[in-house]
């Protein structure tokens, strides 16, 4: 019997039905073999696009995975108008997915010549492939970004995000709501509901998967497609605390950018800890709010003086500013970066400190979880 | 050599100095009553945990677990000499986590004030309140500022390192850099 092609596929916005559905559906795909894996691991995504978020789905997807083929499962057509995106026509049987399957390997890696690649170099550039998954998936909280001038207006726009365009506005928003009619608080994307708030915006319940609600996180809204409505307290659970949440969607509307209007130069001082035991850990944030507890100093200069990228004390910084756990204090007044007051880098117990560091499990120098 | 360096835990019994000391710890924990000085007999003896991290220089690096009991001045000096900082272990399910706050902050001032502190809350399965809020707000009103407070599993090897880095970094933020 000919050995089938092992090709690796995630899916976006399914509910756990579905995914059992999917997983029946695919034994029987013929040419390939298709195997469900994680999405840091797929060679090629699934995206139902007939839901309402479908647009979301797929957007956040291409944000995090600019290389990947997305198979578009839909009555109506691809919404994908890049070259890496395949339709298949609902109803869509095993033929004619393993069809797409094939079409989008194709899109993603034409054939090198008549014989096609050798093992070896397959092996490595799926490696490579790995790796860079990887460190998309590890980034997904920081982003990407490089450091920036902040001589440059340009730059500094590039560096910033108005939370009111995401759905961690949109949170935000539901949540005053709720606080302030002292009802629960539902926020409807079209008719359908998203997610809903207690009367005192401490826990939420949604309808939502987790990976679902970070691709509508992840990219700008179309306001007018929300609204906010009163909800009722009595929706079927789970409750979850919304803390952790919101941690999350600043952290995912960020990706190591600041809130518009924060000045760069302006120490920050930090009011209270987050609770980092519980709470998504960025890379490095352990130390940007030691260094933050004790030594209010700007965003540039804890970057320079910490040595981190810029994108890991931004990210930290938005998610903290989130959570109201900050202030920033008044910017020094002609005083260059360079001559604000900062922690000494002299210290006789530094090399124990990092030696001891070493030691600690899960260090959070790029220790982020999807 | 032995380094002289140490990472103090302390908390009310029952609050997991012994787990957390475990949790990280390199080498087989040890419990049991160790010597102090003290005035009588009665007072130089107390309870205490230890454990150890060995670094890649070869040094090591103590970690003291003591005493479920407010320790005595002396035995505390003793304790704590050369020590980084404390972790101080509340147990949020015993009758007023706040107060034994109070308490055990009030026993170490002296060696809080030139080290640094980092509050575990346990026990949050037992009980969920108080809000860690109330924990941090506590401190601030006691002059010590934003002093870092998180939940914690003491079994957790990753929530006890966490309690450790944010101790380091507390101190010395630049360490790694």
């Amino acid at each position: 019997m000919k050995d089938r092609r092992v090709v690796r596929i995630c899916h976006a916005g399914m509910e756990e039905a579905e995914v059992r559905r999917f997983e029946v559906f695919v034994r029987h795909v013929e040419n390939v073999e298709c195997r469900l894996v994680d999405e840091a691991d797929a060679d090629v995504a699934m995206i139902d696009t007939d839901g309402e978020l479908g647009t979301y789905l797929v957007r956040a997807h291409r944000m995090l995975f600019p290389g990947r083929p997305i198979i578009h499962v839909s009555a109506q057509g691809s919404l994908g108008r890049d070259a890496l995106s395949v339709w298949a026509r609902k109803p869509v049987d095993p033929r004619a997915f393993g069809d797409a399957v094939a079409r989008a390997l194709t899109v993603a890696s034409p054939p090198v010549g008549h014989g096609g690649a050798a093992p070896g170099a397959v092996r490595r550039a799926s490696a490579l492939a790995q790796d860079r998954n990887a460190e998309r998936t590890a980034n997904l909280y920081v982003g990407t970004m490089s450091d920036i001038d902040v001589r440059d207006p340009a730059q500094r726009e590039r560096a910033s995000y108005h939370a009111g365009n995401y759905l961690q506005g949109l949170f935000e928003s539901a949540r005053r709501f709720a606080r302030e009619n002292g009802t629960a608080a539902a926020l409807l994307h079209r008719q359908d509901r998203i997610l809903t708030l207690n009367a005192n915006g401490h826990s939420y319940t949604t309808s939502l998967d987790r990976r679902s609600l970070r691709s509508l996180a992840l990219i700008p809204l179309v306001r007018q497609d929300f609204r906010i409505v009163v909800g009722s307290a009595r929706e079927d659970g789970p409750w979850h605390p919304a803390t952790p949440l919101l941690w999350e969607l600043a952290l995912w509307a960020a990706r190591g950018r600041i809130p518009f209007g924060v000045p760069f130069d302006a120490p920050v001082r930090l009011l209270r800890w987050p609770n980092l035991t519980r709470l998504a850990l960025t890379p490095d944030a352990i130390r940007i709010a030691g260094l933050w507890s004790g030594h209010p100093t700007s965003l540039l200069l804890s970057a320079r003086a910490l040595q981190v990228p810029q994108r890991h004390v931004f990210a930290f910084f938005s998610a903290c500013r989130a959570l109201d756990l900050l202030r920033l204090e008044d910017a020094p007044k002609n005083l260059p970066a360079s001559a604000q007051p900062h922690p000494s880098r002299e210290s006789a117990s530094r090399g124990l400190f990092d030696r001891i560091l070493d030691k600690l499990p899960g260090r959070t120098s790029g220790d982020a979880q999807p | 050599m032995t380094s002289r360096f140490k990472i103090i835990f302390s908390g009310p019994l029952g609050a997991g100095k012994s787990a957390a000391i475990a949790a990280v710890s390199e080498v087989s924990p040890v419990h049991g009553e160790g010597a102090a000085a003290g005035p009588s007999p009665a007072n130089t003896r107390m309870d205490m945990d230890f454990g150890a991290m060995r670094l890649g220089d070869g040094s090591t690096v103590h970690l003291y677990g003591a005493p479920g009991r407010e320790p005595l001045e002396a035995t505390r000096d003793i304790l704590t000499e050369g020590g980084v900082g404390l972790i101080l272990l509340i147990d949020s399910s015993r009758n007023d986590p706040l107060a034994d706050l109070a308490q055990f902050v009030a026993g170490f001032e002296r060696f809080i004030a030139s080290t640094g502190l980092v509050i575990g809350v346990t026990h949050r399965d037992l009980s969920a309140t108080p809000a860690l809020d109330a924990f941090a707000d506590k401190l601030a009103a006691a002059g010590y500022g934003a002093v870092p407070v998180f939940e914690a599993d003491p079994r957790d090897r990753r929530d006890v390192g966490i309690l450790i880095e944010a101790l380091l970094s507390l101190i010395d933020p630049v360490a790694r850099a």
